[in-house]
């Protein structure tokens, strides 16, 4: 009956073509799309010529700063020069006498208007016969603007950047303009800034290898934004299951099954059990798409990285299930779900590195599934075998066991 | 003892008294009528009936069951027709109903002959493969009966089952409910439509505020009002003095005066119709039809509470 249960959700998904394009599809395309704007940035023995990029930043607050220092300076670092200026016009002519190729105009307010929600923009200004500088510093920008926009901007205010191309002559006639997408988009587009500082701080972990080879001491940017995207995918498609359950309580059919005799256990259950599939097929899409289109490392053991995908799918669905469990309507489940996604992504240490957090958040961040999860497929990226990561597995499954339990304890059977 | 004995039952929301201290028998093989108007507090009473929902006081019993004690073995004697339409939209009739079996717990030949039997009572074999969601409210609503009775329950519990649906399906569903007694299925029936708990119902209670303010059979209730029929008279040419002049008729109760009808309230029609229809001739009025209601259950009910079941 469990399973009857959970292939009928199954069947609601397969014929849902949206959510099923989201679920199944978009981590692909996004991970193409990005992929390939970003691609270059995760290879260091990319054959980009370096140039020098001036920074006018006349924004006072911190947002630019880690623009600068973080996007700029340490993952752009294979590809860039950043230097600072404070003169706007002195910028604008070190560009128009050809000593720098291109220039950034971080503009007043930039951090402020940002957190509270207008629109503001970025420009860049680069020599016609130097597009390519423009179009590196534009995915950086908007990569890193992307994820803070999703974080705390919610659906409300967007970063523009804004590309001109100057002539010699001529010093501003054509604009390239390339928005800010969408926030379903965006949630999609994320990590590709803090790579490079979070690699830090993963790297300092200490796993000995039991065969005596010599480890890799830190996983490369594209594996810890694959990791990270994958952590994330996982939550969205546990929100599916949250969905559907709450629709089964609007739908009124939770009530009649409750009249056949199958009890909120059984149900609960099947539930979890059709969105553990469809959370874990998911999961498994994205890496062997990101081992396969991407070349992506995540070790050698397949046996661990099943398992652990397994294991963040449980604890993922879980989640979801309790969520939905405790849902009143849809628009609740939704913001619930964005509301766990956000903390457990922010604290888990996937938007900002763990070394920037207070001290009690990085203790936090052991409480968040994403942690755990991003650990264990650390470890098997870093050569470690199946076993180092049964206690990540263990922990994960111990919260999705929790996780179900609650929503059993506070399963609401009524839509109102 | 009953074969369902309910006493005493409470249940609120908060402040509001949905069920108030109600106590009913049905007997096996009934059709039990239960008719009320809307927040009457008929779907909540069925509600804790299907064990949906706990009594904050009183008890039910189900043959020898308690339902506190036993609601497993109860939900078997049931099948709820719930008030909404309980389907997968996007899922197939057939798949809904192999659906709803499976949970019922039937499985190989047996589920399959269920569903076709199913698909057959709604009339809607030839649809079988076609999504819920494309189906009309009528359609939506057979299958929703369909599904409760995949199991061959004892009793059928159907909360207002004609809610919004065309004639057709509204004939289809009545004459199914017919079918399923004279089968020996035991029905409960919920409506605020008078017509239908009429028509089906051996007996009826009569729910509002949360209380059944009557019960009994369609006769008992009706001898509530007193001995009254309707002589229900549509007509035409009318000189505007028939009210007045109908009210002295001898056994006439009331009349009520219509733009093209008129009716009057009677002890006892046979006795009065002629001198009714002499008066009428007299004052050179056209007469088109003539019909005598027996008092009707929507009368009780003013009766009883002072208001209209239907506004
Ligand atoms: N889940 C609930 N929460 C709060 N009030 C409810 C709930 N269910 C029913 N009620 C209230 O109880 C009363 C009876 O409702 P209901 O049993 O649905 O009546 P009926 O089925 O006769 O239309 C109504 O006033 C309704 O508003
Ligand atoms: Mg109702």
């Amino acid at each position: 009956m469990i399973f009857r249960i959970a292939i009928k959700d199954l069947k609601i998904v397969f014929r849902d073509k949206k959510a099923l394009a989201i679920m199944l599809i978009m981590p692909a395309v996004i991970m193409f799309i990005l992929g390939s704007a970003l691609g270059p940035m995760f290879e260091g023995s990319n054959p980009i010529e370096r140039f020098t990029v001036v920074v006018v930043n006349k924004d006072e607050g911190i947002l630019s700063q880690v623009l600068i220092q973080d996007g700029f300076r340490k993952h752009g670092a294979d590809m860039l020069n950043t230097f600072l200026e404070s003169d706007e016009e002195k910028a604008n002519e070190m560009l128009r006498s050809k000593k720098v190729s291109t220039i950034v105009i971080i503009p007043e307010g930039f951090t402020r208007k940002f957190f509270e929600g207008y629109d503001t923009n970025i420009r860049i200004k680069t020599q016609a016969d130097r597009q390519y500088n423009a179009s590196v510093i534009k995915s950086i920008t908007e990569a890193f603007c992307r994820q803070f926009y999703l974080y705390w901007a919610a659906a409300s205010s967007g970063v523009e950047v804004i590309t001109e191309i100057i002539n010699e002559e001529s010093h501003s006639d054509e604009n390239t303009k390339a928005l800010i997408p969408d926030i379903t988009t965006v949630m999609f587009d994320m990590q590709q800034k803090t790579g490079a500082a979070d690699i830090e701080f993963y790297g300092e972990k200490d796993v000995e290898s039991e065969d005596g080879n010599k480890k890799r001491e830190t996983v490369s940017g594209m594996q810890y934004y694959s990791v990270a995207m994958l952590v994330m995918f996982v939550l969205f498609g546990a929100s599916t299951g949250t969905k559907l359950m709450v629709e089964e309580r609007q739908s009124n059919t939770l009530g009649r099954l409750l009249t056949t005799g199958v009890g909120k256990v059984k149900i609960i259950t099947g539930k979890f059990l059709g969105l553990l599939f469809i959370t874990f097929t998911q999961a498994m899409i994205l890496i062997v798409f990101t081992r396969f289109v991407y070349g992506v490392d995540w070790g050698r053991s397949v046996l661990g990285v099943v398992t652990i995908t397994l294991c963040i799918a449980f604890s993922g669905s879980g989640l979801g299930m309790m969520i939905g469990s405790m849902a009143k309507t849809s628009s609740a489940a939704e913001g619930l779900s964005q509301l766990f996604i956000q903390t457990f992504t922010v604290i888990g240490g996937g938007m900002m590195p763990l070394y920037m957090m207070p001290g009690f958040l990085r203790v936090l961040s052991r409480g968040t599934l994403n942690w755990w999860a991003a650990n264990g497929y650390y470890d098997l990226m870093l050569g470690s075998n199946y076993t180092a990561i049964l206690p990540c597995c263990g922990v994960l499954i111990l919260m999705g066991v929790l996780y179900l339990g609650v929503g059993v304890a506070r399963f609401r059977t009524q839509a109102s | 003892m009953a074969f369902i004995d309910i006493k005493n039952l409470c249940k609120s929301f908060g402040s509001k008294k949905a069920v108030d201290n109600v106590s009913l028998e049905i007997e096996e093989g009934e059709v039990f009528g239960l008719l009320g108007p809307n927040g009457a507090g008929k779907s909540t009473l069925i509600s804790m009936l299907s064990t949906l929902i706990k009594p904050d006081a009183g008890e039910i019993t189900v043959g020898v069951y308690d339902l506190s004690e036993k609601p497993s073995e109860i939900k078997k004697f049931f099948g709820l027709v719930p008030q909404e339409i309980a389907l997968y939209p996007t899922l197939t009739a057939k798949e809904n109903l192999f659906f709803w079996g499976r949970m019922y717990g039937l499985g190989g030949r047996l589920l399959k002959e269920r569903v076709e039997e199913g698909l057959e009572l709604a009339g809607l074999s030839d649809r079988a493969k076609d999504r819920i969601e494309s189906f009309s409210g009528g359609m939506k609503r057979r299958i929703n009966v369909a599904a409760a009775l995949l199991h061959h329950p004892r009793a059928i519990i159907m909360d207002e089952p004609t809610v919004g649906i065309d004639p057709q399906s509204r004939n289809h569903i009545l004459e199914t409910v017919q079918r399923l007694n004279k089968e020996g299925m035991t029905v409960i029936y919920t409506s605020h439509y008078m017509e239908e708990v009429e028509l089906l119902c051996t007996r009826i209670a009569i729910m509002d505020g949360g209380k059944v303010i009557a019960a009994g059979s369609k006769e008992e209730l009706q001898k509530l009002v007193g001995e009254t029929e309707t002589i229900n008279i549509r007509i035409s040419n009318m000189s505007g003095k028939e009210k007045s002049l109908i009210e002295k008729i001898e056994g006439v109760e009331s009349v009520t005066v219509g733009e093209d009808k008129i009716t009057i309230a009677v002890k006892d029609a046979d006795s009065v119709l002629a001198s009714v229809i002499s008066q009428f001739d007299a004052l050179k009025c056209k007469i088109h039809s003539i019909n005598i209601d027996e008092t009707n259950l929507e009368r009780v009910f003013l009766h009883l509470t002072g208001k209209a079941l239907r506004d």
